[in-house]
């Protein structure tokens, strides 16, 4: 067991960094000058703009961080690898740079503020779609090509040939719009009103839409998986084995069945979270939602890089993160990883 | 789930109840179970007739496909019900009609009064469960223990079949175990209830060579232990050739013959069983003889031949043989065959195989293999 | 995979082993046959041919567009200052059979040349992923060791980054733009062809008659591309046709934040954005790209499915 998991942290440095220098290129590879995109219009005096360099590290300083000149009286730019290891440092310690447009914001900062209200939804969209994927899978693989078992394969696919945004938007038009009298207008989220998220969040209403939003291309790929891998698991010799042991049909799925096919599932699932604080992008603009999706989509409409790759990069991260931990917990789940035997045996 | 301790009373259960009088403790007549398939109607159990009592050991032997396991399967319920269709025919335990039991019951007749063994261990237990628990769990079901109980008698059963150290390994899973522990595991499982019957699906030929031997041995040795009846069923004459007081040929879903095992090998009336006798190996002999195969493949069940469904690839196949369905001739022993000329006494001397040693050679044969025995 | 495989294995066997020729006989025909049977198949699979026809219905509207859909529903990107007013945001009628947006434009119009841009986004960046991942794939799988792990490692980096993001990163790089779309998306997309032709090559390779090929001192090259890529050709025509259904989703959720195409050009992912201010007030103008996008990824899909039976490819979950 702990090799399995040392096995898989070590298989995760390379990943990451591998992730990290491609991140640090895309940095890099912006076009233009950070100091000229901060300046914006403005013209900069020379002394102001030789500061601002050495503040983002572009020129070397001293200790002190005043910067350092050559014997012509020239700034010396700092190699390319010493800036990739300022860079990683900085993730390391939580440092993501400083927005162009918000002046002396750090890009993590205003991130930080807006992480909760996307976590927030993605737990919500996550159970959301465990129960919902993993109920609709189980009844559909149980009670295979009966009406359900149609309607859940219709459903599932079309939600993922929609885009969720647009899902996001026919759900504001049918809630909020159509069934607005009904509803007292509890959907409707005015597209341009001002949004307040202290008003906002102690409502549990305004959760459901963009929750159902986030989740549900992942629901229906999380009910597809659960129904495969539930007549798959049927098949196999080891459920033959049960009913001939004297397990009426109900026990079987319930006792030996379930566990077998909900272990995919269940990783699929939990790595789904990742995928959902990156998805959040798109259903946050549609839904104004304050989180870092919508922060995100202001910055690329502003230009905003550092904001962009910053929330990029902590979003990747995660996902590994969240990866990784999945990973592990899958050997909780299932023995033969645990004990080290190869995973397609048997 | 379980009840804590609840004890259940046995004394209801079918394998403690008295075997009627002028019954058999198991008897198939006439069963017939067909599938019916977008392509057509697969008889896959074709009208399948045996007894059995207890202490018996009945060899169903057949190539893959000829419906010896779905026959089995059908008995014990274990069919999905369509596709399949019993199309006639009785099967009766201890005079009870399993064909028309509840399914409630039939379920604590699974396991309990009849248990059987599959042939691939490798798949056949639950990867996500500790074997302790595969083991134990017939005994909660149809007995009411509680875990501690079932876990205890779990560690009994695997020392009875042979596995060194069982009270750690009851706590391992499936995958720790080698192909042999394995198939000793699903044995310890099937005879954990004390089964009256043991249906053996071909139980060694997914393992090698030396372990087969160990656990047919380790079968007997059970079935001296428990009195309990065993229907092994496999490919391979020779497998059966010195356990089986009884054996079965079956072909396309059909019983071609059925006796005595010393009527199967010695006074065989059927071309099938003689060409499965001349493909038995007979490596012991110097006598460099050819092994005789059987020519051609077994017909698709949903596409049976007209006349005698062995008739293409009979070599003494006559046109009334293409034509008519043969009829069983019967000895007046319970043997029979299923064969126009199988009354035919010239025939049968001109054609049959010489078998005064063949038998003979193949228990020679698992006797070299036991004591060659030992399992990785 | 057992089964599309069958039928060319004696293609190699036939040159070498004589005593297969049973089984070697029935070659020239038999390679036929695969993709015939399958057509059958497919033909029989009802789901998989409306999605087919729909494809079809959509590739030829769109790559005759030029010819009538100015003259008949009007210019889709060039507003008609003197009639603008007048015809802003109109409901579905004859005339506008999606109605139009706020300069007037016939909607329809727009939908039409947006199928174009989702159309060749779909198609290029598959082709441009499918190429990449089918070299990187063949590399690794055939050479192994140290090519393996460097190019499997790669895999994984790309997969672990959240593939929409990626391509936002990417585009947020690249600068906005449909020709940098076709590469984001294309770029990113190998890791997927080239595990599936990796695996699909491993397999093949198993194969006596690739060793039996090579000991007739087939270069490696053409081992592969006679021997084992017309063997794996039906899994990655599986996975490419379902790659373009999403890639179109991709490239209209970037044109939706306003980094792919950009107006006035149309796409369907802007068109759904534009349409999003008025989704109170005229909602067709959001629903109809909409459903443009659902019923064309649906049809992939739905091919995408039927070839995998057809092929009878193996795939990993659903």
């Amino acid at each position: 067991m702990l090799k399995y998991i040392l096995k898989r942290v070590l298989q995760f440095i390379p990943v990451f960094l591998g992730v990290t220098i491609i991140l640090f290129a895309m940095e890099n590879i912006v076009p233009g000058d950070p100091i000229k995109l901060m300046a914006g219009e403005k013209k900069l005096d020379p002394q102001t703009e030789i500061n601002l360099r050495a503040s983002f590290h572009l020129i070397q300083t001293d200790a002190d961080g005043n910067p350092i000149y050559d014997e012509n009286g020239d700034t010396i730019e700092t190699p390319m690898w010493e800036r990739c290891a300022l860079y990683v440092n900085g993730l390391l310690h939580g440092d993501l740079g400083i927005s162009y447009q918000r002046k002396g914001q750090a890009v993590a900062d205003i991130l930080g503020a807006k992480y909760p209200y996307t976590f927030k939804l993605a737990v919500v969209a996550i159970v959301l779609e465990a129960v919902v994927g993993i109920g609709a899978g189980l009844v559909s693989a149980i009670k295979r090509y009966s009406f359900w078992d149609v309607f859940v394969t219709l459903t599932t696919s079309i939600l993922v040939a929609m885009p969720a945004f647009w899902l996001g938007m026919l759900l504001q038009l049918f809630f909020g719009v159509y069934l607005k009298d009904w509803t007292g207008g509890a959907f409707y989220l005015p597209i341009s009103a001002d949004f307040s998220p202290s008003a906002v969040f102690d409502e549990g209403m305004y959760y459901i839409l963009p929750a159902i939003t986030l989740a549900s291309v992942s629901t229906a790929y999380a009910a597809r998986i659960m129904r495969s891998q539930l007549l798959e698991v049927m098949n196999q010799d080891y459920i033959r084995t049960a009913r001939a042991k004297g397990l009426s049909g109900r026990q079987v799925i319930w006792r030996h069945a379930l566990k077998n096919a909900m272990i995919p599932v269940v990783t699929y699932i939990g790595n789904d979270f990742g995928a959902m604080m990156a998805g959040a992008i798109l259903t946050e603009t549609v839904f104004n939602w304050p989180g870092v999706g919508y922060e995100t989509y202001r910055a690329i409409n502003q230009r905003d890089w550092p904001i962009v790759l910053g929330s990029v990069t902590v979003i990747v991260i995660l996902v590994m993160v969240i990866n990784l931990l999945v990973d592990i917990s899958y050997a909780f789940l299932d023995p033969r990883i645990r004990y080290g035997a190869p995973k397609d045996e048997a | 789930m379980f009840g804590k301790s609840k004890t259940v009373d046995t004394s209801q259960d079918l394998k403690n109840q008295p075997v009627p009088e002028g019954h058999h403790l198991l008897e198939v007549d006439d069963l017939k179970m067909y599938f019916h398939t977008e392509d057509g109607v697969v008889r896959a159990v074709d009208g399948v007739s045996y007894t059995l009592d207890r202490g018996e050991t009945l060899g169903v032997v057949g190539e893959s496909g000829s419906g010896k396991s779905v026959t089995h399967m059908t008995m014990m319920g274990l069919i999905p019900m369509p596709p399949g269709k019993i199309e006639g025919g009785s099967v009766f335990y201890r005079g009870h009609d399993l064909l028309n039991m509840p399914e409630a019951q039939m379920q604590h007749v699974r396991g309990n009064d009849i248990a059987m063994i599959f042939q691939d261990p490798m798949t056949s237990l639950n990867p996500v469960y500790k074997i302790g628990k595969q083991v134990g769990e017939g005994l909660r079901l149809h007995r009411g223990y509680s875990k501690e109980q079932a876990l205890k008698r779990a560690v009994e059963l695997l020392d009875a079949v042979g596995i060194p150290e069982p009270e750690k390994r009851v706590n391992e899973y499936p995958h720790q175990f080698s192909g042999g522990m394995r198939q000793r595991v699903m044995i310890a499982m099937a005879l954990a209830c004390d089964p009256d019957i043991l249906i053996a699906d071909e139980p060694t030929t997914a393992l090698d060579v030396t372990i087969q031997a160990q656990i047919i041995e380790l079968m007997q040795e059970m079935q001296e232990k428990n009195g309990n009846a065993i229907v092994m069923i496999t490919h391979d004459l020779g497998v059966v050739a010195d356990i089986a007081d009884k054996i079965m040929v079956m072909y396309a879903g059909r019983p071609v013959e059925f006796g005595t095992a010393d009527e199967i090998f010695y006074e065989s009336r059927h071309p099938y069983t003689w060409g499965l006798i001349r493909s038995i190996p007979e490596q012991a002999t110097d006598e460099k003889k050819p092994l005789t195969p059987i020519h051609g493949n077994p017909p698709a069940l949903s596409n049976l031949p007209k006349g005698c469904v062995f008739s293409p690839r009979c070599p003494y196949a006559t046109d009334k043989c293409r034509a008519e369905r043969p009829e069983r001739f019967e000895t007046g022993t319970g043997h029979y065959a299923a064969c126009h000329y199988a009354g035919d006494a010239d025939f049968i001397k001109k054609n049959a195989p010489d078998t005064s040693r063949s038998r003979k050679v193949s228990v020679a044969m698992l006797d070299q293999e036991e004591t060659k025995g030992g399992e990785a | 995979m057992t089964e599309q495989k069958s039928p060319l294995q004696s293609n190699g066997a036939a040159q070498v082993d004589a005593s297969a020729d049973a089984k070697a006989g029935a070659v020239p025909q038999k390679s036929r046959t695969l993709w015939g049977d399958a057509w059958k198949r497919l033909r029989r699979n009802k789901l998989a041919m409306i999605g087919l026809i729909w494809i079809i219905i959509m590739v030829v509207i769109a790559l005759s567009a030029d010819l009538w859909v100015p003259h008949v529903l009007g210019n889709p990107t060039q507003a008609d200052s003197s009639t603008m007013l007048a015809n802003s945001r109109l409901a579905p009628s004859l005339e506008h059979p999606f109605g139009t947006d706020t300069l007037g434009r016939d909607v329809l119009s727009r939908v039409i040349y947006g199928a174009r841009v989702s159309l060749a986004v779909g198609v290029l960046a598959t082709a441009i992923s499918t190429a990449i991942g089918l070299v990187l794939g063949a590399l690794a799988a055939f050479y192994g060791g140290i090519w393996d792990t460097i190019i499997m490692r790669c895999a994984d980096i790309f997969m672990a980054f959240p593939y929409t993001l990626f391509v936002i990163a990417m585009i947020a790089v690249l600068g906005n733009g449909i020709q940098n779309v076709f590469i984001a998306i294309g770029i990113l997309g190998w890791p997927s062809i080239a595990r599936v032709f990796r695996s699909a090559i491993l397999t093949v390779k198993e194969n006596d008659y690739v060793d039996a090929a090579r000991a007739m001192g087939a270069s490696d090259a053409r081992i592969i591309a006679r021997h084992i890529f017309p063997n794996s050709v039906a899994s990655i025509v599986v996975y490419a046709t379902m790659n373009v259904g999403g890639a179109i989703l991709t490239e209209s959720a970037l044109s939706f934040l306003g980094m792919g195409v950009v107006p006035p050009d149309p796409s369907w992912g802007n068109l759904i954005e534009d349409g999003q201010k008025y989704l109170a007030t005229q909602p067709w103008l959001m629903l109809m790209p909409g459903l443009a996008i659902l019923t064309t990824v649906l049809a992939f899909t739905l091919l995408g499915d039927g070839l995998r039976d057809a092929l009878d490819v193996k795939m990993k979950d659903a």
